[in-house]
């Protein structure tokens, strides 16, 4: 047998040696001379090392290789356990035989390797960095696609995209960011082509240099593009119009976005009827959602308005009850000039027409007081609003940066009214621009891994007067000797706010972090009020005690702490701040100050038993000081029929908060509860003196010791495996106390009490239908004098009928009782949303009903401590709309 | 004193055999690879994949798993759950020996067959070695391209390890492959552990079943897999009701392989 092998092995020489002419053979043993089988003989070019040639070596240790060409080679052995050999090698002559023998020494290796791939999955620190390319397969038409690929990422039905249970923060391109929360816009519409890198950045800081040191268990994702990305306008655009064709109804949005490495643009409009709030889509924009970040001093600082004139029931689907005509476009770009300085700019234009249509019935009861009055009431407000932002981003170093913040914001809003009171016709008409400006610089800078310092200084001017005229004087009671007809009021309110703060970061060891802030805020407001009574066009009066000119300053100097400490299974969480306020009030030519000192104290504690129960509870101890709204002497007009003053001295009021929290399970859990009980005691609040007439009211603000609130919430969920679903149920419980008085009698209690209790129900079926249902009561008890009460329910139930991946329905319906209302008790509502999708993520075509069974009023009832309300509200009639969604 | 010249003269001559032994067949080892296979949900999922090698003889097994049957769950439209049988206790195998070119499969029992083997004939991969390389660990890898029944791979394999194997049925090249992925991305192999030294002598042996199909048999297997199934699953159905699997249009698009010899040759011959 081996001889015969070995004859085969010389024929196949031979035969090869006439073909190929050249080659280069030999044996290979090892150090006994004895031949070792299975050695890989490799040969390459010298210059480049291209591969040529391979061969393993026979049981008797030979090989054979042929050249094919002339040339200088390397030529090499190895062998598992062997050190490998390697031999220059020169072929001259085309019909060269050249004859190495080889011998190989042992070599003793050890390899015990953990590779982890590279270009995949990359973990720095908190950053895991994916390979798009070794997860693409080459079908992925948007962004969303490819991230469904990524190991880990869950990309829910309707594009939230979560890391386990947690939502990520926002969705980047390079770093910069348009969308925070919004961010399916852009994941829903972006090419996924250009895509190179994914990044999954954990413990996420919108400020860079705050990783690591700040508390942080935000997720975000930052995709990074190929560097031959060119400029790829992309977007969508939707498009619906009546499909009955009866009522003009339409729907209109288009979104347009391009993404370079350097420069980002985004361009979005929206013009509707059908009730939908356009500028729902840009809040995030113009305010982005960080309010428990640093730097946010001034973030609460604004006008609060006087006169509110708006007419959509509380607690009810907005869209239902609004007859709007808005038409919203916003341009948005990011630029990057050099590596250091990032540029944002955001503008938008909105404008509205909204029609609101209402009907009330307020019985008063109060001492020996009853009556009723009627409104028959129709809004009519126009609204124009600009809105610029430009941010200004600037590294001066790895360690240092500068932020600039800039807003403007020129708004019109114009309302109209038509009001029958009790059968007298009237026309309110309220003009109120509004500007502000807001202009803020922090300046950030990280002396080493666990300490930074931020200093933010901040400008904010609000200007917004409210002028307000009503064709109908129902004061003669007030002002018994003077003949008007109807009356107006000119209101300024200027709000001027500068603030100034430095904030130390410092994480101490075992994760305890320690928090200073030093600081300094002025605001100065302005509250001028003119209230006159007309005679046709002649002013005739303007009555004593309904003028107000006043200014307001505050300067705070404040040193706050906070420190968390963590235990083992317990973080203590400190809170200490120490406030020294000027306060300066300048009315009625009157000038008075104060300089108040106080200490606001706070100690939370949070507990993680084991891995299912957790507690969570905090005590806090609160100061705060008198705002303008609260401070004003004369009254001022704030409605047509009524008047409000607030308590014309400075002061400052005091309150306790004790909070708990229970959670057991964790929400992935089959099952899990969490409950909370809050406790609140103010020792002092501002309530109010009201006198009630039949016409009007007049309202003034008093000080009162002691106010409760009681606050006791919880729910359950349990995941039903063996059904599929999940079974929800929801109590709560709210108590307060406070007390008030009515035309100028005794103090009098009002003890008002809530409670309510329902369940839902949700299935997780892989097939056709889903649904959702859920029932809930609510009981509203008032006890003062007087008692009221009354239970409401509302339910509703959801179905989604999964026909196949490119048709889906979803049906909605909910059911409203209002057990006091005295006839049409029962309110029902049925929406459809069909969604037939043409193609993936290109053509999709909708049909949505809404308000099916053309219910077009709507009745709710309220209770008070002076009596109870009937509301009845207009509602957009039954329509269906044809939408075609196309994404280019 | 005599007993323990002895000994170190025993343990002398041990190592001396051992020595022997090595310089006789070169070291063992063991090779694992995060592997993903053509999945129809694209859900990304990998198994891990073991490869034992000697010097010519391969074994892919996965030894960890083999105490308990893995259990496939199918939900089936019609809302009926079964549960269906996948894997037994020695669990899909591929042996490969370069010394009488044997390449030999077991595919473990599934929900219409019993365990079987499949002794394959041996078919070489063309691969073209390019220039191209690449760091994978320490290791310098160096590209190839090839195809095999109906797929084309693109490999990167390292002259560090001189070894002709690689994952699946991947082989021949003049060192240990340790990437591999398809024109599709259907097929991936990378490479997530390297033990060399690793005694696998009581490892590879070549798998065994009761019952042997060739590969024709087996390709008939799978492309009617469902019909066999539903033959299967109908009998066993409760009064009333059917199964009918969903006609399946995607055809071997989501097969490992998605061409056989008989039928490229048969293509061939036609173009000739």
């Amino acid at each position: 047998m081996k001889i015969k092998n070995r004859l085969l092995w010389i024929v196949v020489f031979l035969l090869f040696a006439h073909v190929s002419n050249a080659q280069i053979k030999g044996k290979v043993s090892n150090q006994k001379e004895a031949p070792i089988e299975f050695v890989t003989v490799v040969l390459k070019k010298a210059n480049d090392s291209s591969f040529v040639a391979y061969t393993r070596t026979n049981e008797n240790g030979f090989y054979s290789l042929h050249p094919k060409t002339t040339g200088k080679f390397l030529l090499s052995f190895s062998f598992l356990g062997f050190a490998k050999q390697e031999i220059r090698v020169e072929v001259l002559d085309a019909n060269q035989n050249t004859n190495f023998n080889v011998i190989l020494k042992e070599e003793s290796i050890a390899l015990n390797d953990v590779i982890v791939r590279t270009e995949d999955i990359v973990q720095k620190k908190d950053t895991i960095v994916f390979n798009a390319k070794a997860f693409a397969q080459g079908n992925e038409e948007v962004v969303e696609d490819l991230l469904k690929k990524i190991p880990g990422l869950t990309i829910e039905a309707d594009g939230t995209i979560k890391v386990g249970n947690q939502e990520v923060e926002k969705v980047m391109v390079e770093g910069d960011d348009f969308f925070e929360r919004g961010y399916k816009i852009l994941t829903k519409n972006m090419p996924a082509k250009p895509i190179d890198k994914i990044e999954l950045l954990q413990n996420y800081s919108n400020n860079r240099l705050l990783k690591g040191v700040e508390q942080s268990e935000r997720i975000a994702l930052n995709l990074k593009l190929n560097d031959d990305a060119k400029h790829i306008w992309f977007g969508n655009m939707t498009l619906g119009y009546d499909a009955f064709a009866d009522q003009q109804r339409y729907f209109g949005k288009a979104n347009l976005m391009n993404f370079g490495k350097k420069n980002k643009y985004y361009f979005l409009t929206n013009f509707n009827n059908i009730g939908y709030d356009a500028t729902g889509d840009i809040n995030h924009l113009i305010r982005p959602m960080r309010s428990d970040e640093p730097s946010s001093i001034g973030d609460d600082q604004n006008i609060s308005q006087l006169i509110n004139l708006s007419a959509s029931p509380p607690n009810f689907k907005r869209s239902r009850t609004t007859f709007n005509n808005a038409k919203m476009g916003s341009l948005n770009a990011i630029f990057n000039p050099s590596e250091k300085l990032k540029i944002k700019t955001l503008g938008f234009f909105n404008g509205d027409q909204l029609d609101f249509f209402r009907n009330r019935a307020d019985n008063v009861s109060v001492n020996d007081l009853n009556f009723t009055n009627t409104e028959d009431y129709q809004l009519h407000n126009r609204s124009k609003i600009g809105f610029g932002k430009a941010d200004l981003t600037y590294n001066i170093s790895e360690s240092k940066v500068i932020e600039s913040a800039t807003k403007y914001q020129n708004a019109n809003f114009l309302s109209n009214s038509d009001l029958f009171f009790n059968g007298q016709s009237t026309i309110e008409q309220l003009d109120n621009p509004v500007e502000l400006l807001d202009q803020k610089i922090s300046y950030t800078a990280k002396f080493n891994d666990k300490r930074v310092l931020l200093l933010t200084g901040r400008f904010i001017r609000e200007t917004a007067p409210q002028n307000y005229s009503v064709n109908l004087f129902l004061f003669g009671d007030l002002f018994p000797n003077i003949n008007a007809n109807n009356v107006g009021q000119t209101l300024n309110q200027k709000m001027t706010f500068a603030g100034f703060e430095a904030h130390l970061l410092d994480r101490k060891e075992g994760e305890n972090l320690l928090e200073l802030k030093l600081g300094n805020s002025y605001r100065r407001d302005i509250l001028d009020s003119k209230f006159s009574l007309f005679e046709n066009g002649t002013l005739i009066n303007n009555p004593q005690g309904f003028q107000n000119e006043l200014t307001y300053a505050v300067n705070d100097i404040y040193a706050k702490g906070k420190y968390r400490y963590n235990l083992d299974k317990i973080a203590l969480i400190a809170n200490l701040s120490v406030h020294q306020l000027f306060n300066n009030i300048d009315q009625n030519s009157q000038s008075t100050a104060q300089q108040p000192f106080f200490v606001n104290p706070s100690l939370g504690l949070d507990w993680t038993i084991n891995k299912n129960n957790k507690i969570r509870t905090s005590y806090a101890q609160n100061r705060t000081n008198a705002e303008i709204i609260n401070l004003y002497d004369n009254f001022v007009l704030t409605g047509f029929r009524s008047f409000s003053s607030g308590l014309g001295e400075l002061s400052q009021l005091d309150a306790d908060a004790l909070f708990l929290s229970y959670q057991l399970g964790n929400w992935s859990d089959r099952f899990f509860a969490n409950t909370t009980f809050v406790y609140t005691k103010n020792r002092d609040f501002f309530s109010t003196n009201t006198l009630i007439n039949q016409n009007f009211t007049q309202s003034e603000a008093i000080i009162i010791k002691d106010r409760k609130l009681f606050n006791a919430s919880t729910s359950l969920d349990f995941f039903l495996k063996k059904l599929e679903s999940n079974v929800k149920v929801k109590l709560g419980y709210t108590q307060s106390e406070f007390k008030n008085i009515v035309n100028n009698a005794q103090l009098r209690e009002v003890n008002s009490i809530n409670y309510n209790y329902g369940m839902e129900y949700r299935t997780a079926f892989d097939g056709l239908l889903n649904f959702h249902f859920g029932s809930m009561w609510s009981t509203n008890k008032i006890e003062t004098t007087i008692r009221n009460k009354f239970t409401n329910n509302v339910s509703f139930l959801d179905m989604t009928l999964t026909f196949n991946k490119k048709l889906n329905i979803d049906v909605s319906s909910e059911r409203y009782y209002f057990g006091n209302l005295e006839k049409d008790k029962n309110y029902y509502f049925l929406d459809f949303d069909a969604r037939y999708t043409v193609k993936e993520n290109k053509l999709t075509l909708m049909l949505s009903g809404k308000n099916l069974f053309n219910t077009n009023t709507f009745r709710t009832f309220t209770i008070s401590d002076i009596g109870t309300s009937t509301t009845e509200y207009r509602l957009l009639p039954r329509f269906v709309l044809l939408k075609m969604e196309y994404r280019f | 004193m005599k007993n323990i010249q002895r000994s170190i003269l025993l343990v002398i001559i041990l190592f001396l055999t051992a020595v022997e032994l090595r310089a006789q067949n070169g070291l063992t080892g063991v090779v694992t690879y995060k592997s993903y296979y053509p999945d129809k949900k694209q859900r990304n999922r990998s198994v891990d994949m073991t490869v034992y090698f000697n010097s010519y003889e391969s074994l892919l097994a996965n030894l960890g798993q083999t105490s308990q049957p893995a259990i496939k769950v199918e939900k089936i439209d019609d809302g009926f759950n079964f549960t269906l049988p996948y894997g037994d206790s020695l669990g899909g195998r591929i042996y490969r020996n370069i010394k009488n070119n044997l390449m030999v499969i077991r595919r473990p029992e599934n929900s219409i067959s019993d365990a079987f083997i499949v002794k394959e004939d041996w078919l070489a991969i063309n691969w073209k070695i390019e220039t191209a390389t690449k760091k994978i660990g320490k290791y310098t890898a160096t590209k190839a391209t090839g195809s095999f029944r109906g797929r084309d791979y693109t490999a990167w394999f390292t002259y560090d390890i001189p070894v002709p194997f690689g994952p699946w049925k991947l082989h021949g090249l003049p060192g240990l492959i340790l990437e591999a992925e398809d024109s599709e991305k259907m097929m991936r192999f990378y490479v997530t552990e390297i033990k060399i030294p690793y005694n696998t002598e009581e490892i590879i042996k070549v798998p065994t079943a009761a019952k042997e199909l060739t590969l024709k048999e087996e390709a008939y297997m799978q492309d009617n897999f469902d019909d066999l199934l539903a033959k299967k699953l109908n009998a066993r159905l409760p009064q009333g009701s059917r199964f009918t699997p969903n006609p399946s249009k995607d055809g071997r698009k989501y097969r490992t392989e998605k061409t056989y010899e008989w039928e490229t040759d048969a293509i061939n011959e036609n173009k000739k």
